[in-house]
């Protein structure tokens, strides 16, 4: 379950068009949500308010050994998040949670990004003007008195600032870091520099998406598949350890049931592990991955495995919901629907051609006729192109507008030998997730389950408004 | 000091195995010792805090990420095993001097050298590779940047150590709380070969950086704390243990008491351990036995333990029965007018003496006043007393003083004395007084070293009366003439021998050091070889025997 402050950090970057599935970071974003989601370790409550349009604050509670909690306030000023933001009465669960990313290729090069829903007092203009939003938060921890800071800044249309400190009052813990991140991208490249102070640690991340138009070479005629191509290097100039690997992103869609696919390569050169993922969204309300990595060097090898289903709450549907952070419209989609819209299209097409018949009233009968036939000919397969669009894009409506009451999530590992388990659900108007993880451990009477004694079993309980 | 020596340990090379098995449950224990000490790091508590969302997102075996919580990354993923040791010759210590202290506490200071050669140690362990890993697990994750493949890598890495040569001189005190040690002049000599070649060079730099922390801190308080952990076994535990100083300069650094093996310890046999205790006691009360032979500690049975042996405590109380000029005209005059004025001095009465001791101050060597008032002496006496002080106090200082003697130098006038006896005031006597001081003093001269010219007055009847003593008296030509017999070192075997201590060796000098109390024994060169000596350690003397003063005669 997201946390509320991560969740308007998500809905700032939306505003802001600043897409984080292009940071080399999330590049395995899909399997790590499925295989390493994060378990609630002891009881938490966290309460959240939109005070302001443009500040929000959380009260969280903690009970582990004991009790401690944190305060958070955010900031931010870019403008509509009062109309993307839900509280957790009406979020959609799938937008409250980590989930499967669908990755949505940008073919156009020079994308003109939209800044947010402009203010009042702006003047409309296009291309519209840059305001460089930021977003402040800071978070003080009790009875530790640790404060956490962090600010997100659009320097240009380009790029994004993100500062993150850490510092500690509790004399001889010493705990005081700042974190420096850098993004550009632009034009299909995403370059991140990163310098901490923990260990004077710099980091480069770079991030080049491929397919920037159709491909030619795929028998799928509508096509928006995109691949990625990423590596990291780092080295913590403290202790001179060094660190990199690189990565390959490939996300596409079943042609025929339009269900997303997502394909990760990952390598590291220095310690030869080969990381590969390969993750599906089999229907609607279940998505599968699998992980197998391998040490080229020591032949040491894992298999990893992560599912998560979905329990729909009834089949009401709220076509008028739109689900703004998902980015697409709702489509009414069932049957009967496609089939209108696919003969919708059949008398688009078919108008198209009388249009294009009056337009050409002045051409030779030759010329028409060639026209003409030149129309016919790749008429199928633009309705094929349409039918492929509407089936995918049919199937992701699908989701993103059903109302989900609860989602379990499972993960195993055969090296770990470990179960873990997640719920997460909405109950009344509160987020509740609860979690827990087994160890199967050989014993003399074979193999035994037991709790993992350090993550034990936690429960925790959002309410937002 | 006593100890078992378990000799068949040593006679095959099981010990090898024994040594093995030992430093794996060593090293294993102070890892372990490790991983609970940095459980509650203040990193720990912020981690626990924020239970961070991504925290462990990229990190796949997230069991073994949890248990290494420590601020200082763990790099050791497994423990340290000891595949092979060999010592093909058994180490040896060789004990070069030794001393033994009973006041005011009781020490030993041994200096002994420790040697062993060729000695060959393998030891296996599992380290991990990615170190980058480790300290991002460690740093909170809020600031920490997510990697994508950052996964751990584990390499098995063998240490070989070939060719020890290890000497080393070391100084051990022992006091009866703790045995401390430390050891100067370590040549320590190895080959090291390490699987992995690349950090070879880097170990190997290290390991010599760290040989003067081992041998300076490390090994010092560990023997000390280990030491005084036993001595205070059955008491209660008094925390006085040395607390390792370089903790976080070293890399040793959880180990702020290193103790070793307690098992080790039960080999020591409990029965010399309870009669080390009473001989210790003994010094403190003159018994062997606890406070109830207090009321007589010349019970002769008491000192059936140590024949031959007497105390160095004890020795004033044998001091003050030799003879001197004033306890022997005491006694035979039995006045109790001088014993009575110090209320610090002791009368004890020693069967074959029968001499009153009246002090315990050498230096008082006078001829009592009233003795010399009432003339009630023999010059025989005196001449005997003040020799045997001189051949005493000759013997032991080893100086050649050449002895002055009293010369009296008579002018031929003084033949006719009888004719001219009031023609004696009118000369000089010049007396030389030698040895130094009793000599002098036992004839009440004031000045030390300069002849001294006695004028006689013929009023004084007793003091005429001296003089004629002193020139009809042949004997004083007698030992004035021996000088050269008398240089030569006293021939009084029995005296030095009876008068060794405990463990003392009985041909050093006892007399000559008034003011130092501790007697030195050197067993020089005697080398106790296979690290100790299979049975308790009494250095013996000869047994005692009554002091030859009394008997003397001239």
């Amino acid at each position: 379950m997201l946390d509320y402050m991560d969740y308007v950090v998500k809905a700032f970057e939306k505003q802001t068009n600043w897409s984080p599935d292009n940071s080399y970071e999330n590049i395995t974003a899909t399997s790590r949500s499925l295989l390493n989601f994060s378990i609630p370790q002891s009881f938490k409550f966290q309460t959240s308010n939109k005070s302001t349009n443009h500040s929000f604050n959380t009260l969280e509670l903690n009970r582990g050994k004991k009790i401690n909690g944190s305060l958070t306030y955010l900031y931010t000023d870019v403008e509509g998040l009062d109309s993307v933001l839900q509280g957790s009465n009406e979020i959609a669960l799938q937008d409250a949670t980590e989930t499967y990313r669908n990755i949505q290729p940008s073919f156009n090069k020079h994308h003109i990004p939209h800044w947010g829903l402009p203010s009042q007092n702006d003047v409309l203009q296009f291309p519209p003007k840059f305001i460089p939003r930021s977003l402040y938060l800071g978070r003080l921890y009790y009875p530790s008195s640790v404060l956490e800071a962090m600010l997100i800044k659009r320097l240009s249309p380009y790029t994004q600032l993100t500062v993150k400190c850490i510092s500690s009052t509790v004399r001889g813990s010493n705990l005081n870091y700042w974190t420096l991140s850098w993004q550009r991208y632009k034009e299909q490249n995403c370059h991140e520099w990163i310098l901490s102070s923990n260990d004077g640690l710099c980091g480069y991340r770079f991030l080049h998406n491929v397919i920037t138009s159709p491909s030619k070479f795929n028998n799928s005629l509508y096509n928006n598949s995109s691949l990625a191509v990423g590596a990291e290097f780092w080295l913590s100039l403290g202790s001179l350890n060094p660190g990199c690997s690189t990565s390959l992103r490939y996300c596409t869609h079943s042609a025929n049931t339009g269900r997303p696919l997502t394909l990760t390569f990952t390598w590291n050169p220095l310690f030869g592990h080969v990381m590969s993922t390969y993750s599906a969204k089999t229907s609607a309300n279940s998505t599968f991955t699998t992980k197998y990595d391998f040490n080229l060097y020591s032949t040491e090898s894992n298999l990893s495995f992560g599912c998560e289903f979905w329990k729909s709450a009834g089949s009401i549907e709220v076509a008028s919901n739109e689900n703004v952070i998902n980015g697409v419209a709702a489509i009414p989609h069932n049957e009967k629907m496609d089939q209108e819209l696919l003969s919708l299209n059949d008398i688009s097409t078919e108008t198209n051609i009388t249009v294009q018949d009056e337009s050409i009233k002045e051409f030779t009968d030759h010329q028409q006729k060639y026209l003409y036939d030149l129309t016919k000919t790749f008429e199928s397969s633009l309705q094929q192109i349409d039918k492929e669009r509407s089936i995918i894009e049919d199937f992701e409506n699908k989701f993103n507008n059903k109302q989900f009451s609860s989602v379990w999530k499972f993960s195993t590992s055969l090296m770990n030998k470990n179960l873990k388990i997640l719920w997460e659900g909405k109950f009344k108007g509160f987020l509740l997730s609860a979690g827990t993880e087994l160890l199967f451990k050989k014993d003399d009477n074979g193999i035994q389950p037991i709790i993992n004694p350090s993550s034990k079993f936690g429960v925790k309980i959002q309410y937002s408004s | 000091m006593s100890f078992r020596f378990n000799e068949s340990l040593f006679a095959d090379e099981k010990f090898n195995d024994k040594i093995k098995t030992k430093l794996t449950n060593l090293l294993t224990k102070s890892l372990v010792k490790n991983k609970d000490l940095s459980s509650t790091t203040s990193i720990d508590v912020y981690n626990n805090n924020v239970a961070g969302s991504y925290y462990s997102a990229n990190n796949t075996n997230t069991t073994t990420t949890k248990t290494n919580n420590s601020r200082s990354p763990n790099f050791l993923k497994d423990e340290i095993k000891i595949t092979k040791v060999k010592f093909p010759v058994i180490p040896q210590v060789e004990i070069l001097d030794m001393d033994i202290t009973t006041e005011p506490r009781s020490l030993i200071k041994t200096i002994g050298n420790i040697s062993c050669s060729n000695a060959f140690i393998q030891l296996e362990t599992v380290i991990e590779s990615n170190l980058l890993m480790s300290t991002m697990q460690t740093s909170p994750s809020f600031i920490t940047p997510n990697l994508i493949d950052n996964n751990s890598f584990k390499i098995p890495i063998t240490m070989t150590f070939s060719n020890i040569q290890l000497e080393a001189i070391t100084n051990v005190f022992m006091r009866n709380h703790g045995v401390s040690i430390s050891f100067n002049d370590v040549s320590l000599d190895f080959k090291f070969d390490c699987s992995i070649k690349l950090l070879q060079n880097t170990i190997e730099k290290r390991l010599k950086d760290s040989i003067a922390t081992i041998f300076k801190e490390v090994l010092p308080s560990a023997i000390f704390n280990t030491s005084q952990h036993w001595f205070n076994q059955n008491k209660s535990v008094r925390k006085n243990s040395i607390p390792s100083t370089k903790e976080s300069s070293t890399t040793i650094k959880s180990e702020n008491k290193l103790i070793l093996d307690e098992n080790d310890l039960q080999d020591i046999s409990h029965e010399n351990m309870s009669r080390l205790a009473s001989i210790i006691s003994s010094r403190y009360t003159l018994s062997l036995h606890g406070t109830n032979h207090l009321t007589s500690p010349y019970d002769p049975n008491n000192f059936i333990n140590f024949n031959g042996c007497l105390e160095r405590q004890n020795l004033y109380r044998f001091i003050s029965t030799m003879p001197s000029l004033q306890n022997f005209y005491h006694i035979n005059n039995s006045t109790n007018t001088l014993s009575d004025k110090d209320n610090h001095m002791e009368t004890h009465k020693i069967n074959n003496n029968k001499i009153q001791c009246t002090s315990n101050n050498e230096n008082e060597n006078y001829l009592p006043q009233d003795i010399l008032d009432s003339g009630n002496f023999q010059l025989n006496d005196i001449i005997n007393i003040q020799n045997k002080l001189f051949e005493r106090n000759y013997h032991n200082s080893n100086n050649n003083v050449q002895p002055k003697r009293r010369t009296v130098k008579l002018k031929k006038i003084l033949s006719k004395k009888q004719t001219k006896q009031n023609k004696i005031n009118e000369h000089t006597t010049t007396i030389p007084i030698t040895p130094k001081k009793q000599l002098q003093e036992s004839v009440e001269e004031t000045k030390i070293e300069n002849p001294v010219a006695i004028k006689l007055s013929p009023r004084t009847k007793e003091m005429n009366k001296f003089v004629d003593n002193i020139l009809n008296n042949p004997l004083l030509v007698t030992s004035a003439s021996n000088t050269k017999k008398l240089e030569s070192p006293i021939p009084s075997p029995t005296l030095s021998k009876s008068m060794g201590f405990a463990g003392l060796n009985p041909y050093n000098s006892l007399w000559g050091e008034h003011s130092n109390h501790a007697c030195t024994t050197d067993i020089t060169k005697s080398h106790i070889r296979r690290l100790s000596t299979p049975s308790p350690v009494h250095i013996q003397t000869p047994p005692i025997s009554p002091p030859p003063y009394s008997s003397t005669k001239y």
